[in-house]
């Protein structure tokens, strides 16, 4: 009960300073999307002219081209919209739609209320307070970075409360907070994407490009191949059909089968049960099979625009044939992430060779990635 | 039962009341990560809550400790100290075989972050107490 009032009084005292919810809301809305697109239409460019993504240099200046004409493109429809409201004066907010937006306002100040800490704290900081990431770091002794990491995962974390609770639908609550950021800056209300911030096409594009770094692997240290590896055995599976095998563990994404329920935490009930041993299955004997249709066919919009046919080919090159020897597939298990969940699987090649660690990000219910680590020297991602 | 029967029957009940002292073992080997590849993993947590590069670097093999920085290892500590300070949970996913070395794979579900991490151990031989790399994905 004590507890209860005080949080909501900690919501009042956000609703009562609108000059907070001013600076908060540019930070919730600036580039919510832009960045993700930016990073998206970057990428895709670099799928499209393979030949010359030769580095990071080269893909710096496409995002930088890219970041140019979004600004441009912002500047005339800011014009457009100018030019828009000043052919419309008679036009004044309606009742209802004030009081939808003191809501909007109000759900604002509960999502931060209701973030669990530190990130409540950082951004309360942040915002209400108005101090610096600097600042914060300081006032708390943590690392700058952890700071900066905070304040945009708590962001996040708002920006997802927000869309579930306006049915995912970004722009209801984005039109809502618009006008509290100055003209220039307010952002045209736009429908949430279909696969938001999801990283695979990032993940995709990367190695496509010979990046080493996946975007969200953070390789502290790998050991170097030290030229001891073992002959490989000859291999005595030739033509051994593939197993169907039973795995130590098997997980089913409707968690009805699944010891490790915490996906049903982040997944909701789906249109049937899809068991994501089999869905790992269909993608990698569709790499075997080299059946890109097959590859693509329950990936989401993004994965199939990321997944080049070329890129799938040189996938099916370089594991078709170790595949055909025969294989295990195992499922490890799943890894929560931000917005979606990572499914783990182990292949073990009859071949005799190294083992291959699988990485199968599900978007909801679609397929949205799909990464498989190969072993030394270093670990590095690659995907189609 | 007659002496000779008896005496018979030694070398089977023998076999029959060992089994359950290897019973163990297999099922380790199964379902729960081997108790050193965990061992080393604990110290390596423990290393990284208590932001200490040499406690990190303790188990490591030569060539882990020429390639981690210490500017690496601080980046690590300021994504997972604080979580894991308030606490975490291990779950054992399996095991691979990658370039002649043991990979052990663990989900931390640290419970001041915001998602989950994928760890994995690279031991040499598997078993010389040496971690030869790490990655946390």
């Amino acid at each position: 009960m004590g507890m209860k009032a005080e949080h909501t009084a900690d919501i009042e005292a956000l609703l009562a300073q609108a000059g907070w919810l001013r600076r908060f809301a540019r930070a919730l809305l600036h580039n919510a999307d832009d960045a993700e697109d930016l990073a998206h239409d970057t990428l895709a460019t670099a799928l499209r002219q393979p030949a010359a993504g030769a580095g990071r240099a080269w893909l710096a200046t496409v995002a930088r081209n890219l970041a140019v004409d979004r600004f441009r493109g912002a500047v005339r429809r800011s014009r457009r919209e100018e030019a828009a409201q000043d052919h419309d004066p008679g036009r004044v907010t309606t009742p209802e739609e004030l009081v939808g937006d003191a809501q909007i306002h109000r759900h604002v100040a509960e999502a931060v209320a209701n973030l669990a800490e530190p990130f409540r704290q950082t951004l309360v900081l942040r915002f209400y307070q108005g101090l610096s990431s600097v600042e914060i770091a300081q006032k708390l002794r943590e690392p700058e970075g952890t700071i900066r990491w905070r304040v945009k995962e708590g962001l996040g974390r708002v920006r997802r409360e927000l869309d579930r609770r306006h049915g995912d639908n970004r722009a209801a609550w984005v039109a809502a907070l618009g006008p509290l950021l100055p003209k220039a800056e307010a952002p045209a209300p736009r429908p949430l994407r279909a696969a938001r911030s999801f990283p695979a096409p990032m993940w995709l594009a990367a190695t496509a490009m010979g990046l080493s770094v996946v975007v969200t692997a953070i390789v502290l240290f790998a050991p170097k191949s030290d030229g001891t590896k073992d002959s490989p055995t000859p291999s005595s599976g030739a033509n051994v059909p593939v197993p169907r095998n039973t795995p130590a563990v098997r997980l089913n994404l409707a968690g009805a089968l699944a010891p490790q329920t915490d996906a049903v935490t982040v997944l909701p009930p789906g249109p049937g049960r899809i068991d994501a041993q089999s869905l790992a299955e269909e993608l990698v004997g569709a790499v075997q099979g080299n059946d890109y249709d097959a590859f693509v066919a329950k990936g989401s919009a993004s994965f199939r625009a990321a997944v080049a046919t070329a890129r799938f080919e040189q996938l099916n090159a370089k594991l078709g044939g170790r595949l055909s020897k025969g294989y295990r597939l195992t499922t490890l298990g799943s890894v929560r992430r931000p917005e979606h969940i990572d499914w783990i699987f182990k292949v073990e090649f009859f071949d005799d060779e190294d083992d291959a660690l699988v990485t199968l990000p599900m978007d909801g219910w679609q397929v949205a990635g799909f990464l498989i680590n190969e072993p030394f020297p270093m670990p590095v991602e690659t995907s189609p | 039962m007659n002496k000779r029967t008896f005496l018979a029957l030694v070398p089977a009940l023998a076999l029959f009341l060992s089994v359950p002292l290897f019973v163990p073992n297999f099922a380790r080997a199964e379902g729960a990560a081997p108790a050193e590849a965990e061992k080393l993993l604990l110290r390596l947590i423990e290393a990284v809550k208590a932001e200490s590069y040499d406690a990190f670097l303790a188990d490591a093999d030569a060539n882990m400790k020429k390639q981690l920085s210490r500017q690496q290892f601080e980046g690590l500590c300021g994504l997972y100290t604080k979580p894991l300070k308030q606490g975490y949970t291990l779950s054992y996913f399996g095991q691979l075989k990658q370039r002649g070395m043991a990979v052990y794979v663990w989900k931390v579900a640290a419970a001041g972050a915001p998602d989950e991490a994928l760890v994995r151990l690279w031991l040499k031989d598997g078993k010389d107490g040496k971690v030869s790399g790490v990655v946390v994905q």
